[in-house]
């Protein structure tokens, strides 16, 4: 989309709309320029801020009328309109690359109902996640929803980006737990699905809008499950030999059923820098020196911290009944025995669960040293997975540390979260170290049979890859996204 | 990360409203690398100094810590807010943000500081907990001060520093300060330096004081975020609860040392609508028929100004010794 200024007069009469929760100063521009992509971080060290990409607006909902109005509006004019939640995505999915208006969607954040007797819960999309859960945790409940971002994200942002929590194991995706959903679609009107625990009514359409970044309208609340909040939590941690042994435990965990909550192995890298204490447990990351070692040879780097760390870590987080935690605990720990794991009791899956959000925290430090990292979630079936750690591995490793853990199992597969921090003399080369880093990368995914993104979405950073992705398929979203939004004025150049 | 427990942030739902903006707009101005213009302005006065932000930050980050000093740059250029002067001129003319004629009493061994919300709006509560405070047998005489803090959380940092050591000067013939507000109470041990400080409940819930009449209505309990995060206060007030009402008092969402600011005691000259908005989200969680109770007159104006059915918990101690409600 041609991006062009918006009309003083098109922002007044948006403010009418709005009953003038608009700004239009510098200083909100500004604020509302970017998310938590880290590319959009080394930018800023680059650039001064008449370089970025700036909306014209900022405006402030309250209700689902204000949207209407304001959609139906900006549908007649063909004025780019980027819904906005607590911009704590990671793929730079509400940078406003073509202008327009940025709708802040956090004064919408009322929990609408709760049906306690079928365990529902209607809330609005700009709820922020923590105090949702809170709010949920008082009345006896959980979503069981608890992505890294908890603190600062909103249910809208969860779903818009098809997001996972890090219980996912257990609770499911956020996918599972919509059972309805209310969408202001491009031209103004309002859908609202049903709210049934299924339907065999044809393809799912609420599937659609899940996960479609804000492409394809406004979500404005959401149906959700939720559950009973757990009676039991258990911890359990052990160390493996090596990853192959504790990849083959998890795979036999899910298959028989004993579902953890959170179940996270550690690749030899991570594990030794997370029982180091310098991991995310402790909230700071690395160590300063290492992390300056490594700016100079990331090769040489990677190679040396594989030779000194040999054993992967695992940990487990169990939740429901008592007794269901128990049994669940003893067949992990058989499953885990029989791989010669050795059972470390709870320490090191407590500490994780008492610094689960710490890591969120940890990357402005990294970014304060002159270096930069980044996370990369990618999935596979089972039988393919260890190949695509290692592709990936290697495609990273060239230019930064590079570390990972399995998390978010299934039956059939699992996702891979890679951490990489690099360095550079000059922005511009960390810049260009970056971009080689998510080619190569992205390249081997593709070629390894793994899916791009497993939870933080497409946004800009991954849409070149996205054709691939899906093949045919790709068109098929294009041509929904052609009827749904025939004008293009939703979050424009993003996903597609 | 630290935005859900930010009330500003929350109340607005505006990103250049966060605490890490607002870290990043004071880094900016503080170094001279802005422009200032009237929302940056706005930024900079967006904080409520509850502290909430650094309980959630990793690495420990008190945005409210540094917020004043921004606003002492915006004074010394000339472009405080015309609600921050007026608290300013007001200060200058009586001592206090609220213009109350102070009286000056000889001080003796013990001085009760009720401070300036007491002595403005609520003097009927600040002269019952006189009479408890009589009643168990201590003897003291007031003292009518403001303790700096509209100063300070406004920046105007010299005037405040006159301010301490004129508290300093008072202070130097006392043994022992009772206070009634918590940002008293705080501003007194943490920048006056005198350590040797009570606070009204805690002295009438160790005293057992015969209670006549417990109150029977459901209630829910506001912990001020001076008495909470700062002086880290919060179980003590509990247990004065249980002696006064039948029921334990319903616990908000947010309490004791996470509570959720409901405005913060200067800022309505300031943003008026900011802090009722802040107010509003507090009482939310509130049903119909349900009354707060608070022990800081501070939160007991913000908590009136919308509407609520507040009591002070001195006035609770108070019906229930004397009794009748």
């Amino acid at each position: 989309m041609e991006r062009k200024k918006l009309e003083k007069s098109l922002l007044e009469e948006i403010s009418k709309l709005v009953e003038g929760k608009i700004s239009t100063s510098p200083h909100h521009l500004l604020a509302y320029s970017r998310d938590l992509w880290p590319m959009k971080l080394i930018e800023i060290q680059q650039m001064d801020d008449k370089n970025l990409d700036l909306p014209d607006a900022v405006v402030w909902v309250k209700e689902v009328k204000e949207v209407v109005k304001l959609l139906r509006f900006c549908f007649a004019k063909e004025i780019p309109v980027i819904p906005y939640g607590g911009g704590s995505g990671v793929c730079g999915g509400t940078v406003p690359v073509s202008g327009g208006i940025v709708v802040d969607l956090k004064l919408m954040d009322k929990i609408r109902n709760l049906n306690e007797y079928s365990l529902l819960v209607e809330v609005e999309a700009g709820a922020n996640g923590e105090r949702f859960e809170r709010t949920l945790n008082k009345m006896g409940y959980t979503l069981g929803h608890f992505p890294s971002s908890m603190y600062c994200s909103t249910v809208g942002g969860w779903i818009s980006t098809r997001s996972a929590g890090q219980a996912s194991t257990l609770y499911g995706k956020i996918e599972d737990m919509v059972v309805a959903l209310e969408v202001v679609l491009p031209d103004g009107s309002v859908l609202k699905t049903k709210e049934t625990p299924r339907g065999a009514t044809g393809p799912d359409i609420k599937q659609v809008f899940i996960g479609s970044e804000g492409t394809l309208g406004i979500i404005t609340s959401a149906i959700l499950r939720i559950h009973p909040y757990p009676e039991y939590r258990g911890f359990s941690s052990f160390f493996f030999n090596d990853l192959s042994s504790g990849i083959s435990a998890i795979r036999k965990i899910m298959r028989i059923g004993a579902k953890p909550a959170v179940l996270r192995l550690y690749d030899p890298v991570d594990t030794l820098i997370t029982s180091m204490g310098t991991g995310e447990k402790k909230g700071g990351g690395f160590g300063e020196k290492m992390l300056k070692w490594i700016i100079g040879s990331p090769s040489i780097a990677n190679r040396f911290v594989e030779k000194i760390a040999r054993k992967c870590l695992l940990i487990m987080v169990f939740e429901g009944t008592r007794r269901s935690v128990y049994t669940a605990q003893d067949v992990a720990r058989e499953i885990c025995k029989e791989e010669y794991a050795t059972y470390e009791g709870e320490k090191y899956a407590k500490e994780w669960f008492e610094h689960r959000y710490s890591v969120s925290f940890g990357l402005s430090r990294i970014f304060s040293l002159g270096l930069f990292a980044d996370t990369m979630e990618v999935a596979s079936p089972w039988d393919r997975l260890e190949n695509l750690y290692y592709e990936i591995k290697k495609a990273i490793s060239k230019y930064a540390l590079v570390m990972a853990h399995f998390s978010h199992a299934y039956e059939d597969g699992c996702n891979i979260y890679f951490t990489f921090v690099g360095g550079g003399k000059t922005p511009e080369e960390r810049m260009e170290k970056y971009i080689s880093i998510w080619n190569d990368a992205m390249e081997a995914c593709l070629r390894s049979g793994g899916a791009i993104s497993h939870h933080h979405g497409i946004g800009l950073l991954k849409r070149k890859w996205l054709k691939d992705e899906h093949g045919r398929g790709y068109e098929i979203i294009k041509s929904l996204k052609s009827i749904i939004d025939p004008k293009n004025i939703m979050n424009p150049g993003k996903l597609l | 990360m630290c935005r859900f427990v930010c009330p500003v942030c929350e109340a607005t739902g505006d990103e250049a409203r966060t605490p890490t903006f607002r870290a990043f707009v004071l880094y900016r101005v503080l170094n001279k690398k802005t422009e200032i213009h009237p929302e940056i302005r706005r930024t900079i006065y967006s904080c409520v100094l509850c502290r909430a932000c650094k309980t959630v930050c990793a690495h420990g980050i008190d945005v409210s810590s540094y917020t004043p000093f921004g606003r002492a740059q915006l004074n010394r250029d000339g472009l405080a807010d015309d609600g921050s002067k007026r608290v300013f001129e007001r200060f200058l003319k009586s001592g206090n943000p609220y213009e109350i004629e102070f009286r000056y009493s000889s001080v003796i061994d013990t001085v009760f500081f009720p401070g300036c919300k007491y002595l403005g709006f609520y003097r009927k509560t600040m002269e019952g907990g006189e009479e408890l405070l009589r009643y168990v047998g201590i003897k003291f005489t007031r003292m009518e001060m403001c303790c700096g803090f509209p100063l300070y959380s406004l920046g105007y940092m010299e005037e405040f520093g006159e301010h301490i050591k004129k508290l300093k000067r008072e202070l130097k013939k006392v043994r022992e300060v009772i206070t009634a507000c918590p940002t008293c109470e705080w501003f007194i041990r943490e920048f006056v330096g005198f350590k040797n400080t009570r606070d009204i409940i805690s002295i009438l819930a160790k005293s057992a004081l015969p209670v006549k009449e417990r109150h029977t209505r459901s209630f829910y309990y506001h912990d001020p975020c001076y008495r909470t995060r700062f002086l880290e206060k919060g179980d003590d007030i509990r247990f004065a609860l249980s002696l006064i009402l039948e029921n334990p008092p319903q616990e908000f969402l947010f309490s004791k040392e996470n509570t959720f600011c409901c405005g913060g005691g200067i800022m309505e000259f300031v943003d008026p609508v900011m802090v009722r908005e802040i107010t509003k989200m507090r009482l939310r969680e509130l049903k119909q028929g349900n009354s707060v109770i608070t022990s800081c007159p501070g939160c007991r104006k913000n908590f009136e100004n919308a509407g609520a059915d507040v009591h002070d918990i001195i006035d609770l101690f108070y019906e229930g010794v004397k009794g009748g409600k």
